[in-house]
């Protein structure tokens, strides 16, 4: 057993008459970082929330570092929960300060600590605002460092992606990815797939549930059918449904998907410019974890 | 035990620490003070206003039963002969009133009073005080003992004794009522301050949506045994301050004016044996009551939800001191053994009733019994609404829910 790793076996769980999660098993290892995707009602939430004891699971095997969840781990655990808030009476520092003495962190230190953070973070100005007064990107930044402050060995991220713009969330992600670098373990749930596709080691995609998909990005991608043909064009974009091919489009790129394994990339480039499609650059790949998941969530 | 602490100390900073939390609790017994003194001088200056035979432009009184002596007839009195005569005027003249005394009224003291159209019953009242003062008055005089007129009008004043287990007489003084009031005082600060500042905790931190957060730093126990400490240090805090503030006006009052207590006190003639058990019951009280506000804090859909669920068992818990006379001289009756033992009254009443030594050996005994049953009941039963509660947003736990969870 890796030192920090998680370990899901055949867990279930119920709300009454609904099964939220159904019979689900999943490994986490040491130092990965692992991508939990579904759509909203999936189970990532009841899962990580079983994970952590604050609901009991109804079966199955649910552990971190080799053993269940209990309060030993409360510091070498991070939590950022979907459902976020904070104390809007309290100021910035006075609140982050307090969850770091919650996790047993000294005064003196958790105060360097929070002066590191809020630097980090560019919120060094605002340290003595309430955080009624921050803007809710600035109120994200504050849970992101409780979940932070004590340096985690193991960071469990439910949606931290939610509600950032386009530059509050690369800075999430380069905070992530910062301590991914340092060995933190990684779990988080998202709907962001693009990302999960540049950030993540391995996922899980789960529908009411139940497992759809799980392992490494590059063997999931390769078990889901042929390679498919990523065209970056100018003006007249592919059709989304040609003759010969189903097509998704992201900004200037179209992931183009043979409608039949035995069509040939030329085949397809030839509609393409026949249709008028200006082609900049193209090549075969896996077909994205995007197209996957959509997919997989039509299909399920 | 640190966790909780740490929890304490920061509920009990983030409320200290308001400017409303101080401003309220100066503000409030300064409040009571004003409402105190505006209600007492309206009630006097009304009372005075009702006895003043002034207001009125003209009182006839028609005397057919001749109670009433020639001399009193100045002005506004006059008198008239027959109701009829004077219909006019008293119609004509809304501060004009006929009082007709009839020829039996000696038997039956019975009369009439009469006003125009634009009477009212406050003139009407204003109009049978006076005339009853008037009325007492000459009855008064009329008796020749006048030792006799004093014991009927009064005031009377007693002091009071009592033989203590030796057989000596003591003063039955103020002493007998500090330990009884400060009790109930205690309870009063401890069990409902408290448990309000509890509930406000509880359901603002589901509404803020951080209790997740929190779960996921310190265990359910750890967090409410910390704001338990934290949010009942809030309640002594304020109580700490009127009592500095009580301390502050009598000092001030008795330089500037030269008054001192209208009482001594003599420590050693309070009765302390009541004191174990009005310490129990305060604990015991306090622990019920906190629980039950986590659990109506944790079931609520927010603050203002929250607060409309605990009314309910805020008017239960706070019924015996509605029946405090009853309870206190009728201690054997039927509705005090049902408050002593019924929950959320049981607390109160048990106190009053052992502060005022009116408790059986056998009922002490239940009572005892009783609360600590209570408060573990409410503990688990908290503990359990809590953690089906505290995640569940924007809707309450059905019962059926509660019932299934508690299983």
């Amino acid at each position: 057993m890796a030192k920090y790793s998680i370990s899901v076996r055949n867990f279930s769980k119920s709300f009454g008459d609904l099964k939220a999660v159904d019979d689900l098993s999943f490994e986490v290892e040491d130092g990965e970082i692992f991508a939990f995707l579904g759509a909203n009602g999936s189970g990532k939430t009841t899962t990580i929330r079983c994970l952590l004891k604050i609901y009991m699971a109804d079966k199955g095997e649910l552990y971190i570092n080799g053993k269940e969840y209990n309060d030993s781990l409360n510091n070498e655990i991070g939590y950022l929960p979907e459902e976020r808030g904070l104390y809007k009476d309290s100021t910035v520092f006075d609140i982050l300060i307090y969850t770091a003495l919650l996790r047993g962190i000294e005064r003196n230190s958790a105060a360097k600590k929070t002066r590191e953070y809020l630097d980090l973070v560019g919120l060094s100005d605002s340290a003595g605002k309430y955080i009624s007064q921050l803007s809710s990107g600035m109120q994200q930044k504050v849970q992101l460092g409780i979940a932070l402050i004590h340096d985690p060995e193991i960071l469990i991220l439910d949606e931290p992606f939610r509600g950032l713009d386009p530059v509050n969330r690369q800075m999430f992600i380069d905070i992530l990815l910062e301590r991914a670098k340092r060995g933190v373990t990684i779990l988080y749930s998202t709907h962001v797939i693009d990302e999960a596709q540049k950030m993540a080691d391995k996922i899980l995609i789960i529908k009411s549930g139940k497992r759809l998909e799980y392992g490494r990005i590059n063997e999931v991608r390769e078990r889901h059918g042929s390679t498919n043909l990523f065209v970056e064009f100018d003006g007249k974009a592919p059709l989304v449904e040609g003759k010969l091919y189903r097509s998704s489009i992201d900004n200037k790129i179209a992931e183009i998907i043979p409608k039949d394994k035995s069509v040939s990339s030329n085949d397809i480039l030839k509609e393409l410019i026949d249709h008028g499609t200006k082609i900049v650059s193209a090549k075969l790949d896996y077909p994205s974890l995007n197209q996957i998941f959509i997919d997989l969530m039509k299909n399920a | 035990m640190r966790k909780s602490l740490t929890i304490a100390k920061f509920e009990y900073l983030k409320i200290v620490k308001r400017k409303s939390f101080w401003f309220s609790t100066l503000f409030f017994p300064l409040f009571l003070c004003l409402v105190m003194f505006v209600s007492g001088y309206s009630s006097v200056d009304s009372a005075k206003k009702m006895e003043d035979a002034s207001s009125f432009d003209v009182m006839y009184i028609v005397d057919d039963a001749e109670v009433i002596p020639d001399e009193i007839f100045a002005d506004p009195f006059v008198r008239a002969y027959d109701v009829e005569s004077v219909k006019d005027d008293i119609m004509k003249n809304p501060k004009s009133v006929l009082i007709h005394i009839p020829s039996d009224f000696r038997s039956n003291l019975s009369y009439e009073i009469f006003l125009g159209a634009q009477g009212n019953m406050v003139l009407s009242q204003s109009a049978s005080t006076i005339i009853e003062s008037v009325l007492k008055s000459v009855a008064m005089s009329s008796i020749e003992d006048q030792t006799i007129a004093k014991m009927i009008e009064g005031p009377y004043s007693a002091s009071k004794y009592f033989y203590d287990e030796n057989g000596e007489i003591k003063s039955f003084g103020f002493e007998k009522y500090i330990l009884p009031i400060a009790s109930i005082v205690v309870f009063f600060l401890a069990v409902f301050i408290s448990s309000s500042y509890m509930l406000n905790s509880v359901s603002s931190e589901k509404e803020n949506r951080m209790i997740e957060t929190m779960l996921s730093m310190v265990d359910k126990k750890s967090l409410m045994l910390g704001k338990m400490i934290g949010l009942t240090c809030v309640a002594f805090t304020q109580f700490a301050a009127w009592i500095g503030l009580g301390l502050l006006g009598y000092i001030v009052v008795s330089k500037h004016f030269g008054t001192t207590l209208p009482f001594s006190i003599n420590w050693a003639d309070i009765d302390w044996s009541m004191l174990p058990l009005n310490i129990f019951l305060i604990i015991a009280g306090f622990v019920f009551f906190n629980c039950v506000m986590i659990g109506v804090g944790a079931v609520g859909t927010g603050i203002e939800d929250s607060k409309s669920l605990s009314s309910v068992f805020i008017i239960l818990s706070i019924f015996p001191l509605y029946l405090l006379q009853s309870l206190i001289t009728q201690p054997d009756s039927l509705l005090a053994k049902v408050f002593s033992f019924t929950p959320f009254t049981s607390f109160m009443t048990l106190l009053l009733r052992n502060s005022f030594g009116t408790l059986t050996v056998l009922e002490l005994g239940i009572g005892i019994g009783v609360s600590v049953l209570y408060s573990i009941v409410a503990l688990y039963l908290s503990y359990k609404l809590f953690e089906i509660g505290c995640l569940m947003y924007n809707r309450r736990p059905t019962l059926k829910e509660v019932f299934k969870y508690i299983k």
